[in-house]
């Protein structure tokens, strides 16, 4: 068990400093650094920020851009004092703030609104310690997952009522009716970004 | 209560029409949905979406399996490609944050030279540094376009609530800065004290610090204020500002 976290802890290390040393590199302007740490945080970002987007893929991976493009641009700031991803996941985590408070039209005087939709999700932090490979994480967002699939093809092609769709699925009206809600936002963000 | 009715039945609408633009709904269903439609122009809209989006995807079964988003290989490098077409911009706006930085410490070091031992001075003689002061505020503002100079007195309170009403004058600007910590440091309210700053919220948690300023700065000084306070803080992220 004790060598279990030990191991878990030198590869938190030695993803902290190699961030660090890539953010170092940002600074310097090494665009191929960018490319790394763009690559490694991107989707964790894209899933922290399309949770509190309700699930809009195509937003929250614009979200997730900017939050990058804002590492670029401020990675000189960074002292060392606090971890990279905590660092970087603030930054979006800010963005998202922003970016609620501007859309959902939150008054100033009414801050706590847009951190209460930060809060109900996980922290960002937290998705550093997902299991998913960056690529598993990838195909997650970005496509219709098994069951989105299901129940889109039960609806769109075998026109089945939510009564048929829940007795083939077995699960309940109400969670037919939620899962295809969040599969048809998904399906939205992919129709989109394929030119329909 | 009238929203929160609007509210409830946009939400069992939305959730029911793909069931009604496939006319698979309960009688009942059915004239629930109609009267909604007829009521909310915004969910005929979102019909005549979910129609073209069933028949779109009956012709194009494929799409189900394709995804939404680019590969983060070729995104990042649209990324880079736009930091390069952008990167004149940043220069530009760099060497003006440099010239207006020189020009404050020009200021301070002019003062300085003048008045070594401003301290003791009577009241007569405030009068004379006022003069100067005036003078030399016209000279830079002048030679710098658009970049306030005067630094006012400033008032600044630590630890107001989150709930705090904000002052929110029209020759203000606000500031929303996100810190990883408190915004705490003596350096950090000194240089908010620069500019008049009065930090109106703080938040419980990782949220921002909502700060007002004694005036209106434009662009360029507010990203030299906040370079300066990220020199002194690991993370201070500008969130937003508001007139």
């Amino acid at each position: 068990m004790n060598a279990q976290l030990n191991d878990t802890e030198s590869v938190k290390i030695s993803k902290a400093e190699r961030d660090t040393l890539l953010l170092k590199q940002i600074a310097d302007g090494d665009k191929d650094a960018f490319k790394k740490l763009y690559i490694s945080y991107q989707p964790r970002l894209i899933k922290f920020c399309s949770r509190i987007l309700q699930n809009d893929v195509a937003l929250a991976a614009d979200m997730a851009d900017e939050a990058l493009i804002a590492v670029w641009n401020s990675a000189g700031s960074f002292s060392g004092k606090s971890q990279p991803s905590t660092w970087i996941h603030s930054i979006a985590r800010f963005r998202l703030i922003a970016y609620l408070r501007k859309s959902k039209e939150v008054l100033l005087e009414d801050d706590s609104a847009a951190l209460a939709l930060i809060d109900e999700s996980a922290l960002p932090e937290e998705e550093i310690h997902t299991t998913e490979t960056n690529d598993e994480l990838f195909e997650s967002i970005s496509k219709l997952s098994d069951k989105h699939r299901e129940v889109i093809e039960l609806v769109y092609f075998k026109e089945l009522s939510v009564k048929e769709v829940a007795k083939v699925l077995s699960i309940s009206e109400n969670t037919v009716k939620t899962r295809m809600f969040y599969a048809r936002n998904k399906l939205k963000s992919i129709l989109s970004s394929n030119g329909f | 209560m009238k929203n929160t009715n609007k509210n409830q039945v946009l939400t069992k609408a939305t959730e029911l029409l793909p069931w009604y633009a496939i006319g698979k709904l309960s009688p009942d269903d059915v004239s629930f949905m109609d009267q909604a439609v007829a009521s909310y122009p915004e969910l005929k809209s979102q019909l005549n979406i979910e129609l073209s989006t069933i028949e779109f995807v009956k012709k194009n079964p494929d799409l189900l399996n394709a995804t939404a988003l680019e590969s983060p290989e070729d995104r990042v490098n649209q990324i880079l490609n736009l930091l390069e077409e952008s990167s004149y911009e940043l220069l530009e706006s760099k060497v003006n944050i440099q010239k207006k930085n020189q020009s404050q410490s020009l200021l301070k070091k002019v003062f300085g030279r003048l008045f070594p031992n401003a301290a003791s001075f009577g009241a007569y003689q405030y009068a004379g540094i006022a003069l100067v002061i005036f003078s030399l505020v016209v000279i830079v503002k002048n030679t710098f376009n658009d970049t306030p100079v005067v630094i006012q007195e400033s008032v600044f309170y630590p630890a107001a609530k989150q709930n705090t009403t904000l002052k929110n004058k029209t020759n203000q600007t606000v500031l929303l800065l996100g810190v990883n910590g408190k915004l705490d440091s003596p350096k950090l309210l000194k240089l908010l004290e620069k500019v008049d700053a009065e930090i109106n919220a703080v938040p419980e948690k990782d949220g921002m610090y909502r700060v007002t300023l004694g005036k209106k700065l434009n662009s360029i000084t507010i990203n030299a204020l906040l370079d300066e306070l990220r020199a002194e803080k690991e993370l201070v992220w500008f969130a937003g500002e508001s007139n």
